[in-house]
């Protein structure tokens, strides 16, 4: 029995669903498995099954939002929160250090089109089962979940900094050799440490990893040279509303 | 070279269901060592693929040697993928680790098991041994708590067969009783039978297996009663990745618990680190 | 012992490519901020006047292994691709050290197939520090910058030539068919000289002796809490829990074990790969329970175990290479904390 799986795009980029699609290799065993029940990006297949996946992108920052999340969440055995919008409301979250109308006012001309409230994780309205971290997730978590689910065991999904991931590729260390501000210390793994390995410093994409140590690492971030709107910057990119770096985002 | 993470075959040959949550598995092994020689309190390493490996103590009677029985409660991915698992199905299994229950330490002098929750399956083999030579303990007292009647483990055993061993008290208690369930023994948490311990605190030993924090309290009592905490051993549990005490995770201070343990006597226990398991 | 030869410093290259011959050679190099043991094209890339690189020869030895394939019922453990023996050129006094405690901690009781295959295939040339590191103290620890054992050659740089002492047999035909000039008694004079100067470039120390003992006892000292939660022992932050120091550190052993099953999911592989007791996972057990939880007890566990008080004793001991006070952000240092806990 194939496993029937939704995909579904709140308020992001759609990126985390085009990380399925460069899976390349592994589509054609991958389609073996799941079966596409609803999936707009690469179907007009309309939703009417019940799913035993559903994969939810974005966050939720329209009251329509509001009522179709919790419509997936009653239709599904296991409902994913793909990606950092949808875990911690990620780039949309910027906005929520601004009033309602400054955000709008920014953007559009005439205001009062708009209805939008704050973006929020989707976890604000409806129980998740599965967090699938990153900006978008790597492709080979993509695959370890729906594995996971189809061997109704937990997800091996890692918690931990992204600096394990590099130290195991043996990078050249971004903040303490060069004093750059790399978020690899607090930020959770899974990338496989992407962008130290191409030398770029870590912006925080995977959301905090588990007991981040926040504090410490703007004191750092101090340390080496940045301002306190830089610090607070890197913190309110990703995941400034979350409680572990809601402190440092203020 | 023995490669010594490569587990042997073992096929499920009988289920057993405990409780709700808790079950006993009987395995044999598919190659032509057959069975699996171990001392009581030891451990085994099992092996699903795909889910990953867990410590489970071994609770078969150690003069048979023929099969492996493993009594085992569902708390994760190893363990909820054994449950879907039917008769004829196969596992790996590596192992026995670790050092074991002092029971000829025990021999000639009284026994006392203190059990909580689902630590009965550790000492079920110290209990059959105990069936298969009566005389070898002076006595054997035991006293086993549960949350409720239906939490209790080889609950027609005790009641029925091991409580009539010679010398051989039984003591049964559950935290709370139900509506509508029947239930003759005790009620509170294990420590309330302690008051009618019969064991000479003297000369006996102390096996404790179950939850820290009821070992903790337990310990506690035992002390308060005059028990020397030389002769109290306590069965430590850690997530092990290899058993061979080269992955790590069961440290304990200066201890491997799958090495140096699982079985430790509490003076030896109480200066260790990150556990619970102390009087003070 | 064989007779001590020498190498002039232009004849470098061929010494080089004529190790590629039977070996992969790795040795350090430059990269843009830090050394790193690297695969050797040409001895114009080697580093010998590196001070430490980020990762140590761990990496070689024990990052990540593959322990069995599975496919339905059965299951094997892979079979070897190794094929040419691959040699290690330029190893300091501390990790040399260092891996000849992972030796005994992966043959204690059991033996550690995968670590001892990927060893026995591996040779060893190493290399008297010269160049001491701000991080460095292997003298107090007495594990360099002299070099006893566990090589199979040796060298020394005397300034226009290398010293190359001969460790074992198969550092002999390493040797045998180059046409080196004899040392004499002022060359390995000159040796000598060559580590008395390093011995006074040291800044940091470290008193090793009941270090052990004393971690066990105070469990409640206040540097575990300076460290792991308020930050301030010799200036640091508190700790990250990133993990860096655990990584790098050429003793730590730790792995994780993982399933990593195939899309068909009845046929993949069993994984373990480097671990670190940082890591709030990593003391994770049954039904969410976690015995090390606090940030404090897993400092204090790392501390322990390079102090030679954890599971592995002394295999697991610190070797003084620096890499953990390098690679922490927040400026943890081992010294600092075996001073603290002396009440020095």
């Amino acid at each position: 029995m194939k496993l029937r799986c939704g995909f579904f795009k709140f308020t992001g980029c759609s990126g985390c669903q085009m990380e399925i699609l460069r899976l390349e290799d592994e589509l054609p065993p991958l389609l073996e498995m799941i079966e596409i029940a609803y999936w707009p990006m690469v179907t007009s297949k309309r939703w009417e099954e019940n799913l035993d996946i559903a994969f939810v992108e974005g966050s939720v920052s329209t009251p329509r939002e509001v009522k179709e999340i919790k419509e997936i969440r009653k239709r599904s055995r296991h409902l994913v929160a793909f990606g950092e919008c949808a875990i911690t409301g990620c780039i949309p979250s910027i906005r929520n250090f601004m009033t309602q109308s400054e955000a709008e006012e920014t953007v559009y001309e005439h205001t009062d089109w708009i209805e939008s409230i704050k973006p929020s994780e989707i976890s604000e309205y409806v129980r998740t089962d599965i967090s699938l971290p990153g900006c978008p997730p790597h492709r080979n978590t993509i695959l370890e979940v729906i594995k996971a689910v189809a061997l109704q065991r937990k997800p091996h999904l890692k918690h931990h900094s992204v600096c394990v991931e590099c130290k195991l590729k043996d990078n050249n260390c971004l903040l303490t050799t060069e004093k750059r501000p790399c978020m690899g210390p607090v930020t959770n793994a899974g990338c496989g440490a992407i962008c130290p390995s191409l030398n770029r410093e870590c912006e925080g994409c995977y959301g905090p990893m588990s007991a981040a140590n926040a504090s410490s690492q703007s004191q750092i971030l101090a340390e080496i040279g940045l301002s306190m709107d830089d610090v607070k910057r890197k913190f309110r990119k990703y995941a400034g509303t979350t409680d572990e770096y809601r402190k440092e985002a203020a | 070279m023995e490669n010594p993470y490569i587990p042997r075959k073992a096929v499920i040959t009988n289920i057993e269901d405990e409780t709700y949550d808790t079950k006993t598995f009987t395995f044999e092994f598919k190659d032509c060592q057959k069975g699996i020689e171990f001392k009581p309190g030891q451990f085994v390493m099992l092996s699903i693929f795909g889910y990953g490996e867990a410590a489970i103590s071994i609770a078969s009677d150690m003069d048979d040697p023929s099969h492996l029985e493993l009594t085992v409660r569902k708390v994760g991915d190893v363990t909820g993928a054994l449950f879907s698992l039917k008769e004829g199905d196969q596992v790996g299994i590596r192992g026995p680790y670790g050092n074991s229950w002092p029971v000829s330490d025990a021999e000639g002098k009284q026994l006392l098991l203190v059990i909580g929750g689902c630590g009965c399956g550790t000492l079920r083999p110290v209990i059959l041994y105990h069936r298969n030579n009566p005389k070898k303990f002076k006595s054997m007292e035991v006293l086993y708590g549960a949350r409720t009647p239906g939490d209790i483990i080889y609950k027609k055993y005790h009641e029925e067969e091991w409580s009539k061993i010679p010398n051989t008290r039984i003591l049964l208690s559950v935290d709370r009783v139900p509506e509508n369930t029947y239930w003759k023994h005790e009620v509170g948490v294990v420590t309330t039978l302690f008051e009618d311990i019969k064991t000479n605190p003297e000369e006996a030993l102390v096996f404790i297996c179950g939850p820290e924090i009821m070992m903790k309290y337990s310990v506690i009592g035992l002390l308060k009663l005059g028990f020397n905490p030389d002769r109290i051993f306590c069965s430590m549990e850690r997530r092990m990745r290899c058993g061979l005490g080269l992955c790590g995770h069961c440290q304990l201070g200066s201890k491997y618990v799958c090495k140096d343990g699982p079985i430790f006597s509490y003076t030896e226990l109480k200066h260790l680190p990150d556990h619970i398991v102390r009087s003070d | 012992m064989k007779p001590a030869k020498k190498l002039m410093k232009e004849e470098l290259g061929q010494f080089v490519d004529h190790l590629s011959k039977e070996y992969l050679v790795y040795g350090p190099v430059a990269r843009r901020s830090d050394f790193s043991f690297q695969e050797i094209d040409s001895a114009e890339d080697l580093r010998f006047d590196y001070t430490t690189t980020t990762i140590p020869p761990k990496k070689f030895f024990h990052h990540r292994q593959t322990l069995l394939r599975y496919s339905g019922e059965d299951y094997s453990e892979l079979e070897s691709t190794l094929e040419k023996r691959f040699l290690l050129l330029g190893v300091h006094s501390c990790d040399l050290n260092a891996i000849l405690r992972h030796d005994r901690l992966f043959t204690r009781q059991f033996h550690d197939p995968y670590y001892l295959k990927l060893r026995r295939n591996s040779a060893i040339v190493a290399l008297i520090c010269t160049h001491i590191g701000n991080s460095c103290f292997c003298a107090s620890l007495g594990t360099g910058p002299t070099i006893r054992e566990g090589f199979d050659l040796l060298l020394t740089d005397l300034g226009n030539e290398y010293l190359i002492e001969v460790g074992s047999s198969e550092g002999q035909r390493m040797i045998e068919e180059l046409n080196l000039q004899k040392a004499n008694s002022s060359d390995l004079e000159k040796k000598e000289e060559r580590v008395k100067l390093a011995l006074t470039q040291f800044v940091k120390s470290m008193k090793m002796d009941g270090l052990n003992q004393l971690a066990l006892k105070y469990l409640d000292h206040e540097v575990w809490s300076l460290i792991g939660e308020k930050g301030g022992l010799a200036g640091c932050f508190a700790c990250l829990s990133c993990g860096n120091c655990s990584l790098v550190c050429p003793t730590c052993y730790c792995f994780e074990v993982a399933d990593i099953p195939e899309l068909s999911l009845n046929q993949g592989v069993r994984i373990r790969e480097l671990d670190s007791c940082q890591l709030l996972e990593y003391a994770e057990v049954a039904l969410g329970g976690n015995f090390r939880r606090d940030r404090k007890a897993r400092v204090r566990q790392w501390m322990t175990c390079k102090f030679g008080g954890a599971g592995g004793g002394f295999d697991s001991s610190c070797v003084g290479c620096g890499r953990c006070i390098n690679a922490c952000p927040s400026h943890i240092d081992i010294t600092e904390v075996a001073k603290s806990l002396r009440g020095e």
